[in-house]
């Protein structure tokens, strides 16, 4: 999971090197925290948080595949 | 193939008539650039023609990347097709236990469409007509949603009085649209906010 949030969020953000994802792992839950540039939290949140939605639905769908709950926290 | 032409015209638009022609593109799969302004010149004197240059943006292979990657990181293989249809780029995977990438009412599908077109709009710097289907399951939306579309407008008329129908996406919204103009006697109009956003069919 924290490779594909990787992936989402360097493809959509100017300065993919301050990426980065911490992952806290449960047994059941898996908690995703997405770290950008301060300059770029607006894109990976989009227009009334369109793009953060989606990156929620889609890593939560893919997540769900190995049995867990993901939740995706943005942090700058 | 060729990917870019330059052409001449009395005005802007003809040459990039004619260069879209040429080329046998859409306006929204071409980069235009004016080389000229068309100058109508004094008394038939320096007089000049608009020229023009206008390119074929391959979204394409740029789509077919963004999903690769996408692909590769969800774990999954799927065979990719493409094809275009009405301005739209269309995406169809193919291939086993892709179901989830589906979702409830397609909402799974809808997010990574709205990644693709996000990331591609980063890589572009314009946006992208593309739309993401997997295992045919927006084909056969979209003909459920005429089909309701169809019957709710007969029921209208009926009746005479407007009938709402359940939240869609842009996609079907705009499908929603076309049937109720085709069939006429009805208006339809779209309500609310994504992703409530709804239409509602009355009466003209």
């Amino acid at each position: 999971m924290k490779e594909l949030l990787e992936y989402l969020a360097r493809a959509l953000v100017d300065k993919p090197d301050e990426v980065r994802v911490e992952v806290i792992e449960g047994d059941k839950s898996l908690i995703l925290q997405l770290h950008v540039d301060a300059e770029d939290v607006g894109k990976v949140i989009g227009k009334q948080g369109r793009i953060a939605k989606a990156i929620r639905t889609v890593v939560k769908a893919s997540a769900v595949r190995d049995g867990k709950k993901a939740i995706v926290e943005i942090i700058d | 193939m060729k990917n870019v032409i330059e052409t001449e015209g009395e005005t802007k638009e003809e040459a990039i008539e004619e260069a879209l022609k040429e080329l046998g593109v859409e306006r929204d799969r071409a980069n235009i650039e004016i080389l000229e302004e068309p100058n109508k010149g004094l008394l038939g004197l320096r007089k000049s023609k608009a020229r023009v240059r206008v390119t074929i943006v391959d979204h394409e292979s740029m789509v077919v990347e963004v999903i690769e990657e996408m692909l590769k990181n969800f774990g999954v293989e799927a065979a990719i097709e493409t094809r275009y249809e009405e301005n739209y780029l269309w995406v169809t995977l193919s291939g086993e236990s892709l179901s989830w990438m589906i979702g409830h009412h397609g909402q799974t599908l809808d997010a990574i469409q709205v990644l693709v077109g996000a990331i591609m709009g980063c890589k572009l710097k314009e946006s992208a007509r593309v739309i993401v289907d997997v295992e045919g399951y927006r084909e056969r939306s979209q003909k459920e949603v005429r089909a309701m579309a169809e019957r709710t407008v007969g029921k209208v008329l009926a009746r005479g009085e407007a009938i709402s129908l359940r939240p869609m996406n842009a996609l079907e919204r705009k499908l929603v649209h076309l049937v109720v103009a085709e069939y006429g006697g009805a208006k339809s109009s779209s309500i609310d906010t994504e992703p409530n956003r709804f239409v509602i069919i009355s009466p003209a």
